[in-house]
C-alpha cells in the first residue's frame, strides 16, 4: 500500500488508463517515450520501501528504442534478492551486451538518468556525471525513438512503483523540451498514473 | 649576422632527433612491440604500467594492435586509455571474443590503478580485419575499486575447495559441466571459469534467463557464507558439436557483467527495451 493518498489523489487528478485482459508475455514495460529525438532525461523515483518481488527484477530507465537490437540504457533496477543500484548498459547488434552497475541506492532516491548523443557517441549520465559511451555496433542513429519506461521480468505478481518526474528529450534542431506525446505503453497487468505527459507513475500489483 | 646559421643548426638537430625518435616507434611496431603513443600532454601516470599491463594483454592473448591516451573532458582526471584491437568479425557484428576482451580490458585498467595508473577512463576501438571500426566505448574508471566486504578476511578455501563447491552450485539438471577451473590473477584475486555443454539448446535457451541470475546468486551466496573470495568468474555454454550459445562474465569487484548470446537465445535477464517500441 505504497503512497495510497497519492495514487488516490492521481487518479482523481488525472487520466488514469485502466484496462482488463490477459498478462501480456514477460517481460513487461509501462511508460511513455517520444517518437524522435538524439537524448532523453529523467527523475526516476524508487519505491519507498521494498517492493514484493517474486522473481527476476523491476526497473525503471531511460533508453533509446526503436525497436533494434542495439540500445542504450540508464536506470535503476532492483534484481529479486538485491538491493536496488544505478546502472548503465548496452547492447549491440549480434548479440553482445554489458551491464555495468554503478552505485547502491536505498529505497525513496531520486536520480537524474540521461542518455544523449553526442559527438559520434551515445553516452550515458547519472545526475549529470558522465558514466560510458558507445559508438557503431548497430546503435541508432538519431534522432530516433527515446523511450522512459519501467520494467517488470520474471512475474507479473511483482510489484511496480516507479515515479518518472521532469522527462525530457532533445531535438537537435530546437533544444530541450518536456516529454509532450502520449505515447503511453502499459503492458497488463501495469498501468500508468498521470498528472503530465512528462511526470507519471507506473504502477502494478 | 650568424643567426641564420644558428638557426639552421637548430632545425637540423631537432630533425635528426625526431628522425630518430621515429624511426624506434617504427621499429617498435614493426618488431610486434608494444605501440603505446604516449602523449606528453597528459599525465596518465608511469608510462612502465601502461607498456606493462599492454604486455600482460597481450600474452594473455588479446589481439591488441595499439595503445594512446586521449584527451576527454567528461572524466576526472581527462584522460583515456584507448585500446585498438583486432576482432574475428566478418559479418560487421562483434563475435564472443570480442565481448571478452572489452570486459578484460576494462578490469584491467581498473586495477591498474592501484599500480598507480592515473587516467579517468578506458576506451576501445574494435577493428576487423579489414581495418573497418566495428563499435568503439569508453567508460569512466571506477575511482576506487574496493574488495566486497565479503572480502575483507582471507579465505580459508583452497583452490581445489573451491572447485567443488562451485561444481555442485551449478549443476543444474539438463547440463554436462565440462570444466570448472580456478586462478588467481596478479594481484591474487580468485577468477573461476566454467565450461558447459548443453544437450538440448532449445531447452536451455528458454531458461537462459533464470539460469543466469540463479547462477549469480549462487557465487554470491559462496562468497557470504563460504569465504569463497570469487572476484570473476566465466560461463561458457556450447552446443555439443562446440557452437557458441552464451558467453557470460561477471565481475563482483567492480559490478558488472558482460555477454554474448546467439540470436536464437530466449528472454534476456537484464533491464531491456522492448522490441517492438509501439504505443498501446
Amino acid at each position: 500500500m505504497k503512497r495510497f493518498g497519492t495514487i488516490i489523489a492521481l487518479i482523481i487528478m488525472a487520466n488514469l488508463t485502466l484496462f482488463s485482459g490477459v498478462a501480456s508475455a514477460d517481460p513487461w514495460w509501462d511508460g511513455n517515450s517520444k517518437s524522435s529525438a538524439s537524448a532523453i532525461e529523467a527523475v526516476i523515483t524508487l519505491p519507498s520501501s521494498e517492493l514484493t518481488m517474486y522473481s527476476g527484477l523491476v526497473a525503471g530507465w531511460v533508453s533509446t528504442g526503436g525497436g533494434i537490437s542495439a540500445w542504450a540504457q540508464t536506470g535503476w533496477v532492483i534484481v529479486y534478492g538485491y538491493a536496488p543500484w544505478s546502472y548503465t548498459e548496452y547492447q549491440f547488434s549480434g548479440g553482445s551486451h554489458e551491464l555495468d552497475y554503478k552505485s547502491q541506492l536505498s529505497y525513496g532516491d531520486a536520480s537524474e538518468y540521461e542518455v544523449r548523443y553526442d559527438d559520434g557517441y551515445w553516452k550515458t549520465y547519472i545526475d549529470d556525471a558522465f558514466q560510458d559511451g558507445w559508438s557503431g555496433g548497430g546503435l541508432p542513429t538519431p534522432p530516433c525513438q527515446m523511450l522512459a519506461y519501467a520494467e517488470v521480468q520474471g512475474s507479473s505478481s511483482n510489484e511496480l512503483w516507479a515515479h518518472f518526474s521532469d522527462v525530457w528529450y532533445y531535438n537537435p534542431t530546437y533544444g530541450w523540451y518536456l516529454l509532450d506525446q502520449a505515447n503511453w505503453r502499459q503492458d497488463y497487468p501495469y498501468y500508468v498514473a498521470y498528472q503530465y505527459y512528462y511526470n507519471y507513475y507506473t504502477l502494478g500489483n | 649576422m650568424k643567426l641564420p646559421i644558428i638557426f639552421t643548426a637548430i632545425i637540423v638537430i631537432c630533425g635528426i632527433i625526431l628522425g630518430i625518435a621515429t624511426q624506434g616507434a617504427n621499429a617498435s611496431e614493426a618488431g610486434g612491440g608494444v605501440n603505446v603513443q604516449p602523449n606528453t600532454q597528459i599525465d596518465s601516470g608511469p608510462q612502465n604500467i601502461v607498456d606493462q599491463l599492454t604486455v600482460e594483454l597481450r600474452d594473455a592473448g588479446l589481439p591488441i594492435q595499439s595503445v594512446r591516451t586521449v584527451s576527454f573532458s567528461e572524466v576526472t582526471p581527462p584522460v583515456v586509455l584507448e585500446f585498438t584491437f583486432g576482432s574475428a568479425s566478418l559479418t560487421g557484428d562483434l563475435v564472443p571474443g570480442d565481448i571478452i576482451n572489452i570486459n578484460t580490458i576494462g578490469r584491467r585498467v581498473n586495477l591498474a590503478q592501484r599500480e598507480g595508473l592515473n587516467v579517468g577512463g578506458v576506451g576501445y576501438q574494435i577493428v576487423d580485419a579489414k581495418g573497418t571500426t566495428l563499435a568503439r566505448g569508453i567508460q569512466a574508471l571506477k575511482s576506487h575499486v574496493k574488495l566486497p566486504s565479503d572480502f575483507d578476511q582471507p579465505s580459508n578455501l583452497d583452490d581445489d575447495a573451491v572447485n567443488s563447491l562451485v561444481r555442485a552450485s551449478t549443476s543444474i539438471a539438463g547440463f554436462n559441466i565440462d570444466a570448472i577451473q580456478v586462478s588467481r590473477d596478479k594481484f591474487g584475486l580468485r577468477g573461476v571459469t566454467i565450461q558447459v555443454d548443453t544437450m538440448d539448446p532449445p531447452w536451455f535457451m528458454g531458461q537462459v534467463n533464470i539460469f543466469v541470475p540463479k547462477l549469480r546468486g549462487e557465487i554470491d551466496a559462496l562468497n557470504r557464507s563460504q569465504g569463497a573470495q570469487i572476484s570473476y568468474y566465466r560461463l561458457t555454454v556450447t552446443d555439443v558439436d562446440g557452437g557458441s550459445i552464451l558467453e557470460y562474465i561477471y565481475d563482483p569487484l567492480l559490478k558488472r557483467e558482460s555477454s554474448w548470446q546467439a540470436e536464437s537465445v530466449g528472454e534476456p535477464w537484464y533491464p531491456s527495451p522492448p522490441q517492438n517500441s509501439g504505443s498501446q
